[in-house]
């Protein structure tokens, strides 16, 4: 039977639940934290009531005249389909959430176990894993996801792949620093003298304080991932256009700025910038509260 | 492990990741639904044609034959030959490399101008507003996806205040010539260096002009990284113990900030700079696009367009060659510095 | 602190609350309320995979699909997924076979209707297009219009064809785009006709200019070698700086009787159509000096028989199919000895493909390419109004090209070229042109810009906006080998509920014309067949599918 030790355990539960109302007085990490978790929340439940308050179908054509600017009846004016800007932009995140969540689960359940096992076991296991993931990791992304979302075709599930495959060796390099530090520590190599089995050192103390970094990252990844899901669909490999998409109306909007309709890019613009921030936002100071010199 | 060891020890441990690029690359695009041959035909082909057409290109070769006759190709140096439109690829990527470098150049230069200037701002004035909202401005800027901010650049500077060209990166009759002596002419194909080598101030301003607002936008996107970082560094080594005997000896604070302090904080901006050379490639892909600068970025991404096997794979190559010697040098100065580093 | 929290988590649970208690909203403008039979035991709605290309390849193509469907799902019976693939990717799905419903565009080689039905109705004309349609009467009919000469029979003929085109609605034609040129105000003479053609030379320059810069997203796709070169601009080039034996004359409308001289003065059929005699233009000369005569025709064609590239003009129309010898009878008089009656054999002669080369520069064994840094080299056309004076490309793309007065041009007494000097710049993308032209930095913009471009332009008084016929088709296809999609009432069903006309206005802004048949309008037989199924005529197509089975 191992030994529950409390303490892996409980400096999470110290940092997480009972005390989110304490982060505020964590200064700007806090703050940020705080924030960041607003603007999502904020996010989310626009994108979830969309069809609820979205006063017109936003993939309809002809809806309204082609190309106006913001009036009273279009506050964010139509594009050059005649479809309304504003229900556009409620709707244009649900693909953007999807592509995040959908490539975060896979860098989870693809990074952490290789990262755990590899790092824990060391030796040439270590060795070889490490070398695939750097040749991934030095590589730039956006090419390689470029290839990758050429080769598998459009569609949600292909693009969270493709991002999934460059961000993979991001939270295999971190994990494979904590584990490794974490190895040294006394009390892990105290269970093990004691015979502790290796997966349960694996389980019941390693993991539980490689956490906090896996979810900093995490929260990190979601926000490359919808730049990245953006840069995707600008390049030409997004989704079909009967999914309403911000990626889609900057890519058009583009198309349309030199004959001066600039509302098309802008507010899908804003959303996405809105939404990368409050990610980002909350992975950064996620990282700062649980380890302040959490290099990347 | 002495140094030399350690360095040999990195470059034979570059070959491996090499071949696994080359080999990753190389099925991947043959993956890709779609092929060069069948592209060249915009309308009618019959089968047997098409077949002739495919031997042309050499795809009628099996896989393996023609992984290795690619490989021989690279050992003498030759990238092989496009495979739509048969110039070599070599020529094409040296011609596109000078482009993207260009803006690689002067997109640091920002980075870092910006990154070191604002996170010095932010660490003399210690959780003020300031530094608050220079902290904000660097997560900010980051979480920009650089197309957009691209295009608002474009859409007030260009379109509107008619500052600064749209795109591309200058106009025909424009471009420098470079070193001219005698009969012979040397071009290094960076046109703000070739315009100094030529002496034309115009053309100088020309491209610096072409210039700014593609390296704006990936310097900007990409400063969040050097202002935390030389914030954090400033604000260790504003606390140790020589900087305050420096300052009890009467020292201009300008003096110990920027003699003293960001001396400490150069090694590891240096090294970030070299860590972020891939983001930077990665970044110059999508801005290439954005402002039309007819960089590599730009070819690679037409070329997946039209399935150009050998292009791809040698513009990857090429990235990848380009990315590990960065980081070799990288790893290499940090060993020489910090022995503890060398495995 | 707490307190802003709680705060904020009450804010959110009431919004969502008060949202989630607002009805759905109902079907917007758009639908119409149909209400489908359900008396019979129904197969559903009737789901139709479309597939539409993505990377730009043809005109805002993402824009169609999504009004095409949004005018088929009207109808209430029909569901339409749309499927996005990239040009290569679109394709290797057209040649596998698997996209029930896909659309696709066609420019003319030559200018006649034989060329817009030929490579679509008949059965191995077609097969590039892989529909998997068949129907051996209509074969017979199209193999017959494209023998004859005789106009009257001819349009009898291609009643009839036309006729069962919409009976069999294997190919539904769409929209048939107009041709776009804009200028700076004072530029002159730009003929935008059917054939698609840019002359060059009967462009007039700005006032007090000699040279005229034209920007262009077009580039050169392999070569401008006339045994090779099939794509658009490539053609253009070969028309500037080359001459074939006859021309269409600019601005017609390429009818029978509008065929003009060119490096010929005279010609004649025989009567049954196999033999064609050309009298050459005596005193043309080459770049180099060399005098033309009708061995340089037997040379061109010969060597283009010869070398039949994979990719050439000559492989995709058939050359070989058509033309058995080229025979040289004097010095300026050649004999075109064909294997098939071949009505459209002059358009054909027209047709850059069938431009003639400067024996000097083009080798019988090998094409000619585009060699770095010397323009001379890289293009073996030589006769026409202009000589190419430089060529640059930089990373793969072109770059610049420059032109300059042939001085041996035949024309040139007549005041032709106007200009004397082109310079073609390229541009990437429909954006940087447009600004390009806003800007001044080009005299002339020619293809491709967007609609809403050509829209802003024209309410925009420093530039000059032309318009033209155009010859650029786009089409739906279907594959006849995937069910439902082999029951020609049901393709009928699904044509009549296209509207056209929405089609048009909503993504090219009317800029560009309806199109009910196969044969482009303007061009001789054209007949408004499809306008028997209607448009947006819903009730037929509800009527027909439910008695599919579908609802």
């Amino acid at each position: 039977m191992s030994m529950k030790k409390e303490k892996p355990q409980g400096r999470i539960l110290v940092q997480f639940f009972p005390s989110l109302a304490n982060l505020a007085s964590r200064g700007l990490a806090g703050w940020a934290i705080l924030i960041g978790a607003a603007i999502v929340a904020v996010m989310a439940v626009m994108t979830v009531v969309a069809p609820w308050i979205s006063p017109y179908n936003p993939i309809a054509i002809n809806v309204g005249p082609l190309l106006s600017p913001p009036s009273s009846e279009f506050p964010l004016g139509t594009n050059h389909l005649g479809q309304d800007m504003l229900s556009r932009v409620y709707s244009g995140g649900a693909i953007m959430f999807q592509v995040a969540v959908l490539s975060v689960i896979v860098c989870l359940a693809v990074g952490v176990p290789i990262g755990l096992f590899a790092s824990y076991v060391g030796g040439y296991t270590d060795k070889a894993a490490s070398l695939v993931m750097d040749s991934i990791y030095a590589f730039p992304g956006l090419v390689l996801a470029i290839a990758i979302a050429a080769m598998l075709g459009p569609g949600v599930v292909n693009m969270a792949l493709s991002i999934a495959v460059v961000y993979v060796p991001s939270y295999f390099r971190i994990i494979r620093s904590q584990v490794l530090t974490i190895k040294e520590l006394p009390y892990v190599e105290a269970a093990q003298m004691m015979g502790a089995k290796s997966r349960n050192t694996l389980f019941s103390y390693i993991l539980p304080n490689v956490i906090p970094s896996i979810v900093a990252i995490a929260t990190i990844n979601f926000a490359d991932a919808i730049l990245t899901a953006a840069g995707l669909t600008f390049v030409g490999l997004g989704l079909p256009v009967s999914t309403p998409d911000w990626g889609w109306d900057l890519t058009y909007g583009r198309r349309l700025l030199p004959s001066g309709a600039w509302w098309v890019i802008a507010f899908p613009g804003l959303m996405v910038v809105l939404l990368a921030l409050g990610f980002t936002l909350m992975g950064e100071g996620l990282s700062e509260l649980f380890n302040p010199r959490l290099q990347k | 492990m002495s140094l030399r060891s350690y360095v040999i020890a990195r470059v034979l441990l570059t070959i491996p990741m090499i071949m696994l690029l080359l080999t990753f690359v190389f099925l991947v695009v043959r993956v890709l639904p779609g092929d060069p041959a069948s592209l060249h035909f915009e309308k009618q082909v019959s089968p047997e044609m098409l077949l002739d057409f495919k031997r042309r290109l050499g795809l009628d070769k099996p896989l393996i034959v023609q992984y290795f006759e690619y490989l021989a190709g690279l050992l003498r140096g030759d990238f092989g030959k496009s495979m739509q439109d048969f110039s070599p690829v070599s020529q094409q990527i040296f011609s596109a490399f000078p482009a993207t470098l260009e803006l690689a150049i002067f997109s640091s230069i920002i980075m870092v101008l910006v990154g070191v200037v604002l996170g010095v701002q932010a660490s003399r004035s210690y959780n003020s507003v300031r530094d608050h909202s220079i902290r904000v401005f660097g997560i900010t800027s980051y979480a920009i996806p650089v197309f957009f901010l691209g295009e608002v650049l474009i859409m007030i500077f260009a379109i509107y205040f008619h500052l600064f060209p749209a795109g591309d990166r200058i106009y025909p009759g424009m471009a420098p010539t470079g070193l001219t002596i005698g009969g012979l002419n040397w071009s290094s194909g960076l046109y703000v260096l070739d315009s100094i080598l030529e002496g034309n101030p115009t053309k100088l301003g020309v491209s610096l002009r072409y210039l700014f607002l593609p390296s704006l936008t990936l310097g900007t996107v990409l400063c969040g990284i050097f202002i935390r970082l030389t914030r954090g560094n400033m604000l260790e080594t504003l606390q140790l113990d020589f900087v305050t005997a420096a300052r009890a000896r009467g020292l201009k604070e300008r003096t110990v900030v920027y003699g003293y302090a960001l001396r400490n904080a150069f090694l590891p901006i240096l090294t970030m700079m070299g860590l972020q050379f891939a983001a930077l490639l990665a970044g110059a892909v999508l801005t290439e696009t954005t402002f039309s600068w007819p960089g590599l970025g730009r070819y690679l991404v037409d070329r997946i367009s039209f399935r150009d096997y050998t292009a791809i794979q040698g513009v990857v190559l090429f990235f990848g060659l380009l990315v590990a010697m960065v980081s070799l040098a990288v790893d290499i100065i940090y060993a020489y510095l910090d022995p503890r580093i060398r495995f | 602190m707490q307190g802003i929290l709680i705060v904020v988590i009450l804010v959110v649970i009431a919004a969502v609350g008060y949202y989630a208690t607002l009805p759905a909203p109902g079907p917007g403008p758009t639908t119409t309320a149909t209400t489908p039979l359900t008396t019979k035991a129904g197969k559903g709605k009737l789901v139709i995979d479309w597939w539409y290309e993505s990377s730009g390849h043809y005109p805002q193509s993402a824009d169609q699909a999504a009004v095409y469907k949004a005018q088929l799902e009207r109808t209430g019976l029909i569901t339409v997924n749309l499927h996005a693939a990239d040009w290569p990717s679109y394709k290797k799905n057209r040649d596998a076979e698997m996209m029930p419903m896909y659309v696709y565009g066609w420019y003319p080689d030559y200018l006649d209707p034989d060329d817009y039905i030929f490579p679509f109705l008949h059965s191995q004309g077609g097969g590039w297009l892989h529909m998997n349609y068949k129907n051996p009467a209509m074969d017979k009919l199209i193999e017959q219009a494209r023998a004859i000469s005789d106009p009257t029979q001819r349009n009898q003929l291609y009643q009839q064809i036309q006729k069962i085109m919409v009976d069999d609605a294997a190919i539904v034609p769409v929209f048939q785009s107009s041709a776009w040129a804009v200028t700076k105000p004072d530029v002159g003479g730009v003929v935008l006709d059917i054939t698609q053609n840019m002359y060059y030379w009967l462009i007039t320059p700005p006032a007090g200019k000699d040279t005229l810069v034209v920007g262009t997203t077009d580039s050169v796709e392999t070569n401008i070698d006339v045994a090779e070169a099939y794509d658009f601009f490539g053609l253009n080039v070969v028309l500037n700086t080359g001459a074939g034996l006859v021309y269409i004359k600019p601005g017609s409308g390429a009818g029978p009787e509008d065929f003009v001289p060119g490096l010929a003065t005279k010609w004649s059929a025989s009567a049954d159509g196999l033999t064609w005699t050309f009298d050459l233009r005596q005193g043309v000369k080459f770049s180099d000096g060399t005098g033309f005569d009708a061995n340089a025709v037997k040379y061109s064609f010969d060597r283009s028989l010869s070398l039949y590239l994979e990719d050439s003009s000559q492989a995709g129309i058939g050359y070989k199919d058509i033309i058995d010898s080229v025979e040289v009878t004097s010095k300026y008089q050649v004999v075109f000895h064909l294997k098939i009656p071949f009505a459209p054999f002059l358009s054909l002669m027209a047709f850059q493909g069938s431009f003639i080369v400067n024996p000097k520069i083009a080798p019988k064994d090998a094409a000619v390419n585009y060699v770095e840094g010397n323009a001379r080299a890289s293009n073996p056309n030589d006769l026409g109004p202009y000589l190419l004076t430089s060529w640059t490309r930089k990373a793969g793309k072109d770059y610049e090209m420059k032109y300059d007065v042939n001085p041996n041009y035949w024309g040139i007494a007549d005041g032709y070229p106007k200009t004397k000097h082109i310079v073609t710049r390229f541009y990437s993308d429909a954006t940087a042109l447009a600004l390009a032209m806003k800007s001044g930095d080009v005299d002339m913009a020619f293809r491709q810009l967007l609609s809403s471009d050509i829209k802003s332009l024209q309410a925009d008084s420093t530039v000059k906006v032309w318009q033209g016929t155009g010859a650029f088709i786009q089409y739906i296809c279907f594959q006849e080998k995937i069910a439902p999609f082999d029951n020609p009432k049901l393709r009928q069903a699904i044509a009549a509920a296209l509207n056209r006309q929405e089609l048009v206005d909503t993504v090219f802004l009317g800029q560009a014309v309806p199109l009910y048949s196969m044969i482009p309008n303007g061009m001789a037989f054209h007949q408004d067949s499809y306008k028997t199924l209607g448009d947006a005529n819903i009730s037929f197509t509800v009527s027909v599918l439910q008695e599919l089975g579908y609802g």
